[in-house]
C-alpha cells in the first residue's frame, strides 16, 4: 500500500526515488553467527535486481535496521525470516516518464542509451520518418527520452524509449563512452568508490608498508595473524571512503583489485580532465585554459 | 533439428565444392518476410528461412547479405519471432573471411542493444563457439591458430557486449556455468572451455574470481570420480611394462602379481576403466590450464606489480579452497593448484598455513572441516621444499603447544575415543607425520636437536589421550624410528601395548567408540604426467632414515627378503595407500627397507 502511494508520487515524472519501507529477509543458517553479516549480504543481493515489492530495480540502499530482536521460522524452512526496515532507491520506470541518459551505441534506426550509468534504454525509429531526431546522435551524447514500453521481469530490464532531445554539453565536448567501462564495478555488487588520491601514490605507499611489514613478519611468525599485511593498511581507508554505500562487509582486497584493474589493464578513461582531483583552471598568456595534471604538465582545454 | 545441420562440418566452401547441390540463395528481405508471418498472410516463407538457416550449405555471400537486412530491420525482430533470431544466432559465422564475422559481429551487437531480453541466448550461443573443433586435445596449452582467431573473434564481441549493456555480466557468469561441457564429454572439449574462460579473465579481471569458482568447481568434480587406485594402477602398468623390458630373468618370479593384477582389471567393467582414463586425461588437461593461467597471470607485469598480483590471486583460490575444497572428501589433484600458487612467493606459504591453522583452532568450526585442515598442514609442510626449516618450526612448536594445552585439559579422559577428541588426534598425527617426514632438516643442528626434544613429543605420546593409537601404523612406524634414533622419545612400548590392544572399548555413552582416525593426506604424490611438471620440482618425496646397518641389508641378494615387511614405506607411495601391495620390482628398485637399525632384539619388526 506505501508503495502505491508513493508511486503516485512518483508519478509527476520521477523515475528514480528513495523509498522507505519494510522488507522481509532471510538468513541462511550458516550466517546464524554472523547476522550483521548475514543481513549485510542479503540487502546486497538486491540491487540491481527487481525487487517485486518494491515494483522496481533497487540501486542503493541505506539505514538497515532490524525490527525485532526475534526472527520467525515457519514450516520446515531453514532460513529465519527477517523483517528490515530500510530506505531503498528504486528505479521505477513507467510509461510516459522521462529518462536522461547517454548514448552508447548509434545505428541505422536505433539509438541506444544508458540510464544512471547501468540500465539501457533503446530508442527506435518507431515512425520510421526520414528526418528522426536520432540520425544526429553521436556517441557520448546526452539526451532525454520518454518511455514508451517497460518490461522489468526478464534478467536486463527492457525499456523503450522515444527520444525527446538531444543535448549539447559544454564546450561542444560530450562525455567519453569509455568512462562508462569503470561503471561495470556497480554491477558485481562492489562498492562505489572514489579513489582518494591518486591510483599511483596509493600504490607506492601499499608497497612501501608492505615491504616493512613482511620484513615484521619473518622474524616475528606471529599466528594471530590471520588477515594478511595489505588488510591493515587498508582498513582505515575503508572508512574514509564510506559514502552512502550499500555494502556492510567489503571483503579487503577489492581496492587492490581496483588499483591494479584501473591501473593495469588499460581501461582508465582516456579523458584529458583527471576526474580523481578538482583541478583549478589556469590560464597562459596566450589566453588558453589548462589544468595542471598529476605530472605538472599542463592538459589544455 | 533438420538432418541436414552438421556441426563441425569442413568449411562450407569446400563442402559446396565437393557434389553439385541445390540449394536456394536465401531471401534478404527481411523486414517483409517478418512482417507477412506476423499479419499472417504468409508464414511459409518464414518457415522456409528458418529451414534453410539451419542447412549447412549456405554460401558466404548469402549470410552476408542476410545479416545486412536483419542489421538494418533489427527493430522488426523482436520476441514475437524468436525462433527466426535463435536460428540467427546459431549460425555457423566462422569463416576464412573476416567480412562474415564482422557482419554477424554488428548485427548481434545491434541485436542486443535493442532487444535486451536476447542477451542471454546470444551470449549462451557465443560461449558455444568456445568448444572449439577437433578430436584430439590440443599437444600444448595453446590451440591451433584457426582456432585461437575464431576464438578471438567471439572474445571481442563478447567484451562489446559486456561494455554495452553493463547489466550482463551476471548473465554472462550464468551462461558460463550453463554452457560448461559435460565432464564426459571429451578432453580437447572441456580444454578448450576451460582455455577461453580462463582468456575471458584477462579482459574482465573483475569477472575472474567467480569464473575460477565455478571451473574449481567442475574440477573437482571430476577428481572425485576418479579413485587414486586406478591412477596408480596405470603407472605401474606402465612402469612394469618398462621393467620388464629390462629384468627379463625376474619375469618369472613376479608373474603371480600380474596375473592377479589383470585378473581384477577384467572382472571391473571395461568401459569403466575406458571411462575413468579419460576423465583421467580431461583432469590433466584442466589442471594444467590453471597452472598455465596462474603462472601467466603472475609473471604479467614488472616487478613491482607481482607482489599485488600473487596476492590477489592467492586470495581469490584462498577463498575457493575455504569454500569448496576444504569441504570435499576424496579430491587428489585439484589442491595441487594451493600448493603451485605457495611456490610463487616464500610469504604465500605462510599465509596458507596460517589460514589453516587459524581453521583447526576455530571453536565454532565444524569437527570435520578441522580435522581435514590439520591434514592439510601436515602435508603441505611434509611434501612442500617451499616451507622452510623456520616456518616447520613454528607450525610444529604452535601444533605441540595446542597438544599440550589439550591433554592437561583432559585430565580425566582414561580412553582413545577419536570421536570425542578426532580434532586432537589429527593434530598429533600431522605432528608425528612431520616429523617423520622433515627429521633430517630439523636435527641438521645441535640446536635443532635441542629444539626438537623441547618440543615434549615423548609426553604427548605416553598421555593417556594415547595419540599413536589411532595414527596410521605408517606413520606411527616412522615416527617411532625417527624418535628412537634421535633419542627423543621412545615409542615402542607403547606401541606394542596398542598392538596388543585388540578388544573393542565401549565409551559412558553406551556407543562403540572409534580407534582409527579417518586419514587424508592431500598432497600424496601428484599422479597425472602432462601437469606434474609444475608440481615436481618442489615436491619432496619421502627421504626415509639411513642407518650404518643399512647398507649391509641392500645388497643384492634379494632372496632374503622374501615377503616384504608390512611397514616398508617404498619412495613413491603414499601412507595412505598403505594397503596396497607392494610390488616386488619396485621394492628391488626402491631400497627405503623400513628398519630403524642394528639394534638385533628388534628386528622381528
Amino acid at each position: 500500500m506505501e508503495i502505491e502511494e508513493q508511486m503516485s508520487a512518483t508519478s509527476k515524472g520521477e523515475a528514480c526515488s528513495w523509498v522507505h519501507c519494510v522488507k522481509e529477509l532471510y538468513l541462511q543458517p550458516h550466517y546464524f553467527n554472523q547476522v550483521q553479516k548475514g543481513v549485510g549480504d542479503a540487502m546486497n543481493a538486491t540491487i540491481n535486481k527487481y525487487q517485486g515489492d518494491l515494483a522496481g530495480v533497487v540501486r542503493q540502499h541505506k539505514n538497515v535496521k532490524l525490527l525485532s530482536v526475534d526472527g520467525t521460522i515457519t514450516d520446515e524452512e531453514s532460513y529465519i525470516k527477517l523483517q528490515v526496515e530500510a530506505d531503498f532507491e528504486v528505479f521505477r520506470p513507467f510509461v510516459g516518464c522521462k529518462l536522461k541518459g547517454v548514448v552508447n551505441k548509434v545505428s541505422a534506426n536505433n539509438v541506444s542509451c544508458l540510464v544512471h550509468e547501468l540500465f539501457n534504454v533503446s530508442c527506435p525509429n518507431a515512425m520510421g520518418s526520414d528526418d528522426w531526431v536520432g540520425y544526429n546522435a553521436v556517441l557520448g551524447q546526452e539526451i532525454t527520452c520518454q518511455v514508451t514500453k517497460v518490461d522489468l521481469t526478464g534478467r536486463i530490464p527492457y525499456i523503450r524509449a522515444s527520444i525527446v532531445k538531444l543535448h549539447q554539453t559544454e564546450n561542444g565536448n560530450h562525455k567519453h563512452f569509455n568512462e562508462e567501462e569503470e561503471v561495470e564495478e556497480i554491477n558485481l555488487q562492489e562498492e562505489e568508490e572514489e579513489p582518494v588520491e591518486t591510483p599511483k601514490k596509493k600504490k607506492k605507499k601499499d608497497k612501501s608498508g608492505e615491504r616493512a611489514k613482511e620484513k615484521k613478519k619473518k622474524k616475528h611468525d606471529s599466528e594471530d595473524e590471520v588477515s594478511t599485511t595489505p588488510k591493515k593498511k587498508r582498513k582505515s581507508k575503508r572508512e574514509d571512503v564510506s559514502s552512502e554505500s550499500e555494502v556492510i562487509e567489503i571483503p579487503e582486497i577489492d581496492i587492490l583489485k581496483a588499483l591494479k584493474r584501473k591501473r593495469k589493464s588499460g581501461d582508465l578513461p582516456d579523458s584529458p580532465i583527471p576526474k580523481s582531483k578538482k583541478r583549478k583552471l589556469h590560464m597562459n598568456e596566450a589566453g588558453d585554459k589548462f589544468y595542471y595534471d598529476d605530472d605538472g604538465g599542463p592538459i589544455f582545454v | 533439428m533438420s538432418i541436414l545441420r552438421l556441426e563441425g562440418t569442413p568449411s562450407r566452401a569446400s563442402l559446396a565444392g565437393l557434389t553439385p547441390r541445390v540449394h536456394f540463395a536465401l531471401p534478404s528481405d527481411i523486414d517483409s518476410i517478418v512482417s507477412n508471418f506476423l499479419t499472417g498472410t504468409d508464414k511459409t516463407r518464414y518457415q522456409e528461412l528458418l529451414v534453410s538457416l539451419k542447412s549447412a550449405s549456405n554460401s558466404d555471400e548469402n549470410l552476408i547479405n542476410l545479416l545486412e537486412s536483419c542489421y538494418t530491420n533489427v527493430n522488426k525482430l523482436d520476441e514475437r519471432v524468436h525462433s527466426l533470431v535463435i536460428a540467427i544466432l546459431n549460425l555457423n559465422w566462422n569463416s576464412s573471411s573476416d567480412t562474415l564475422a564482422s557482419k554477424f559481429q554488428q548485427f548481434l551487437l545491434e541485436l542486443v542493444a535493442t532487444h535486451t531480453y536476447f542477451t542471454s541466448p546470444a551470449l549462451e550461443s557465443l560461449l558455444r563457439k568456445f568448444y572449439g573443433f577437433g578430436d584430439e586435445p590440443w599437444p600444448s596449452t595453446k590451440p591451433s591458430v584457426k582456432e585461437e582467431l575464431h576464438f578471438s573473434r567471439v572474445h571481442e564481441t563478447i567484451n562489446q557486449i559486456l561494455k554495452i549493456i553493463p547489466m550482463s555480466a551476471n548473465v554472462l557468469l550464468q551462461a558460463c556455468d550453463i554452457c560448461f561441457p559435460f565432464m564426459k564429454r571429451g578432453s580437447r572439449v572441456n580444454q578448450s572451455y576451460v582455455y577461453n574462460l580462463f582468456k575471458i579473465c584477462t579482459y574482465r579481471p573483475e569477472m575472474r574470481s567467480k569464473i575460477l569458482s565455478l571451473i574449481i568447481k567442475k574440477v573437482i568434480s571430476i577428481d572425485v570420480q576418479i579413485p587414486r587406485k586406478l591412477l596408480e594402477a596405470l603407472d605401474d602398468d606402465e612402469e612394469e611394462m618398462e621393467t620388464d623390458a629390462k629384468m627379463d630373468d625376474t619375469e618369472t618370479v613376479f608373474t603371480m602379481d600380474d596375473v592377479s593384477r589383470s585378473a581384477a582389471s577384467r572382472i571391473t567393467s571395461v568401459v569403466d576403466t575406458n571411462m575413468q582414463q579419460q576423465l583421467a586425461q580431461t583432469l590433466d588437461l584442466l589442471m594444467e590450464q590453471i597452472f598455465v593461467f596462474i603462472k601467466e597471470f603472475c609473471s604479467r607485469d614488472a616487478d613491482e606489480n607481482e607482489i599485488i598480483h600473487h596476492q590477489s590471486i592467492f586470495m581469490d583460490f584462498l577463498d575457493i579452497f575455504e569454500h569448496q575444497l576444504l569441504n570435499v572428501h576424496g579430491s587428489h589433484h585439484v589442491q595441487f593448484c594451493m600448493f603451485y600458487l605457495c611456490t610463487l612467493r616464500p610469504i604465500l606459504p605462510e599465509l596458507f598455513l596460517t589460514a589453516l591453522w587459524s581453521k583447526v583452532t576455530r571453536m565454532g568450526e565444524n569437527a570435520v572441516v578441522r580435522q581435514t585442515a590439520a591434514h592439510y598442514i601436515a602435508s603441505v609442510v611434509s611434501r612442500g621444499r617451499f616451507v622452510s626449516v623456520n616456518a616447520t618450526r613454528s607450525i610444529l612448536q604452535q601444533m605441540s603447544k595446542w597438544c599440550h594445552a589439550y591433554v592437561e585439559a583432559q585430565q580425566d579422559a582414561t580412553i582413545c575415543d577419536v570421536k570425542m577428541h578426532g580434532i586432537f588426534y589429527s593434530v598429533c598425527q600431522g605432528l608425528f607425520y612431520i616429523v617423520a617426514f622433515r627429521h633430517a632438516d630439523l636435527v641438521a643442528t645441535e640446536k635443532g636437536l635441542k629444539w626438537v626434544q623441547s618440543l615434549g613429543l615423548a609426553k604427548l605420546v605416553t598421555s593417556r589421550l594415547n595419540p599413536l593409537k589411532p595414527c596410521l601404523p605408517a606413520v606411527a612406524q616412522n615416527f617411532a624410528t625417527v624418535t628412537r634414533t634421535y633419542q627423543i622419545a621412545y615409542c615402542f612400548t607403547v606401541l606394542e601395548k596398542n598392538s596388543r590392544s585388540q578388544l573393542p572399548t565401549v565409551s559412558l555413552s553406551g556407543q562403540q567408540t572409534v580407534t582409527n582416525l579417518n586419514c587424508f593426506f592431500p598432497f600424496d604424490p601428484y599422479l597425472l604426467n602432462r601437469s606434474a611438471v609444475f608440481v615436481n620440482d618442489q615436491y619432496r618425496e619421502y627421504e626415509p632414515l639411513e642407518q650404518p646397518g643399512d647398507e649391509r641389508s641392500d645388497s643384492e641378494n634379494e632372496e632374503t627378503f622374501g615377503t616384504p615387511p608390512k611397514e616398508s614405506l617404498p619412495k613413491c607411495m603414499s601412507p595412505g595407500s598403505f594397503t596396497h601391495l607392494v610390488s616386488p620390482t619396485k621394492l628391488s628398485r626402491s631400497l627405503d627397507k623400513f628398519s630403524y637399525g642394528s639394534s638385533p632384539g628388534f628386528k622381528a619388526y
